[in-house]
């Protein structure tokens, strides 16, 4: 088999929910780390770029309501899989966690000492089960907070003061965890470890090539060897 | 190993967090003036005996030195009084804060230090006229700073005080704007509270005012008056330290052996 033939990973809407955060991503950090760092070099600098700290406000709401656009647009996706499509909530393909998450893990960390082979992964690693998951926890936490912070006296008519010192505290402590986890466990787990230097497409083309996906993705490669007929719909034509 | 160095890390985080401010000594003024600077400052068209009415220059000979005044702090010895004649309305102000009801005994001090006068926060000699707002902001911050750390501490990790004195926005607030220049209130009970809020947010609630500008996340309940809300902060952040260093602490480790198996299968090809 050749490694020119290419199958569809993700589709259209997919990469462009992943777009959308990227963007959102980017919007939310840089317009609040000169906020949270205001003491720090080219604090000021950097607010004055975005229009001061008005400017700055306006760019982190306007990227927080398309992170809110990803975040509808990937529940959309995936009430479509479940209820239109009715792919299994569990399974080998879904990213759901499961044991064997754990002992992939187990393994994983044997093989980094040297102590075993690398573990076959499914359609998702448990690394990229965490990522995409994560992502659920953090909007709870940092778009919760958030709002509260956006809509003080609405969310104070119901919630005492403290409310909003506790959202405070959640909203900046949860996107410095988010943006140490992105910065370096996602990019290198995806983008920049050796095997994918310096770039992994996939999330961007939605392609990826019959070596690859049998390399990293080897169980749901060798599970569809026996359904030729869905290994075709899916090639790229 | 692991445990060890994440123990560590976490030790150092708490350290940093939980470490308060030095208290600083009172800064002893020296009698020293020197008349180029003064004549920069806002007074720089008064003669000295304007101010200094008990101090007639033809007396100075007999009058100067006073050996057991020049021990003293230059600033706590000179009648405010003569203030009054020029800044009626500053002195009616102050004599209605907390600042004078601490001077005249009628409430406990807050700090060791003695309750300020005109001269503790203003500087006759010297102090400028006609600051900019923005500069205000960090010289209010400074000043009230000295005897108030926490409240600087905190102030500087709020909104509030990174937009008005690390990134000089005017529209911000400093700390007269809410607690007063002259006649100062210390804002302690929410009703209070809740009218200086409503002049910048008229769509504060009671319940927004109950928000803790002078938050103390990093101590437990180092304020009485609301321990059970300090205490609250104080165990969230523990909470979050907590989860940020384990969940950073294992994913980094891993990438970190990932990239070493990963570095070392490639070089052997």
């Amino acid at each position: 088999m050749s490694h020119h033939v290419e199958y569809w990973r993700f589709n259209l809407w997919d990469r462009v929910t992943h777009l959308l955060l990227i963007i959102s991503m980017v919007g939310l950090i840089g317009s609040r780390f000169p906020l949270k760092f205001s003491d720090a070099i080219g604090a000021r600098g950097a607010i004055a770029l975005m229009g001061g700290v008005g400017g700055a406000g306006v760019i982190h709401r306007v990227s927080a309501i398309i992170l809110g656009v990803a975040c509808v647009m990937n529940l959309l996706s995936v009430a479509y899989l479940v209820l239109v499509k009715h792919k299994p909530m569990f399974g080998p393909d879904s990213i759901v966690p499961r044991w064997k998450d754990f002992t992939d893990l187990w393994q994983h960390a044997k093989y980094f000492f040297g102590r075993g082979e690398r573990p076959k992964f499914d359609r998702y690693a448990y690394w990229e089960k965490f990522d995409y998951l994560a992502v659920f926890w953090g909007m709870a936490i940092i778009g919760g907070g958030g709002l509260v912070l956006w809509f003080p006296a609405i969310a104070a008519q119901f919630l005492p003061g403290i409310v909003i010192n506790l959202a405070y505290l959640a909203h900046s402590d949860e996107a410095m965890l988010a943006f140490g986890f992105l910065i370096v466990v996602h990019l290198f787990n995806t983008h920049l470890r050796p095997e994918r230097f310096p770039l992994d497409k996939v999330i961007f083309t939605g392609k990826i090539s019959a070596d690859e996906w049998a390399r990293d993705h080897s169980l749901e490669w060798e599970r569809l060897q026996s359904k030729p007929e869905r290994l075709e719909e899916q090639r790229v034509h | 190993m692991r445990p060890l160095l994440i123990l560590a890390a976490l030790m150092l985080v708490l350290g940093a967090c939980t470490s308060a401010p030095a208290p600083s000594e009172p800064p002893v003024q020296t009698w020293y003036v020197d008349t180029v600077r003064f004549q920069s400052g806002a007074h720089a068209a008064l003669d000295c005996g304007d101010c200094h009415t008990d101090i007639k220059l033809e007396d100075v000979p007999a009058k100067h030195p006073s050996a057991d005044r020049i021990t003293q702090e230059a600033r706590t010895l000179f009648d405010y009084r003569a203030c009054e004649r020029c800044h009626k309305e500053e002195y009616a102000a102050y004599a209605q804060g907390v600042h004078a009801e601490v001077l005249s005994g009628a409430r406990k001090k807050m700090s060791s230090y003695d309750a300020p006068t005109c001269g503790h926060c203003h500087s006759p000699h010297y102090g400028p006229a006609n600051r900019a707002r923005v500069e205000l902001f960090a010289v209010q911050t400074d000043v009230c700073g000295a005897c108030h750390p926490e409240a600087r501490e905190t102030y500087l990790q709020n909104y509030h005080g990174k937009a008005a004195v690390h990134l000089g926005e005017k529209r911000s607030a400093g700390c007269t704007d809410c607690h007063g220049g002259h006649q100062v209130a210390s804002l302690t009970k929410t009703e209070d509270a809740l009218a200086i809020c409503q002049r910048c947010h008229p769509e504060a609630t009671p319940n927004m005012a109950g928000f803790l500008i002078h938050a103390r996340e990093n101590l437990p309940a180092p304020d009485e008056r609301r321990a059970f809300e300090s205490t609250l902060l104080f165990y969230a952040k523990v909470f979050f330290t907590l989860l940020i260093v384990g969940v950073l602490g294992f994913f980094y480790a891993h990438t970190l052996l990932w990239l070493i198996r990963s570095a070392h299968r490639k070089m052997r090809g």
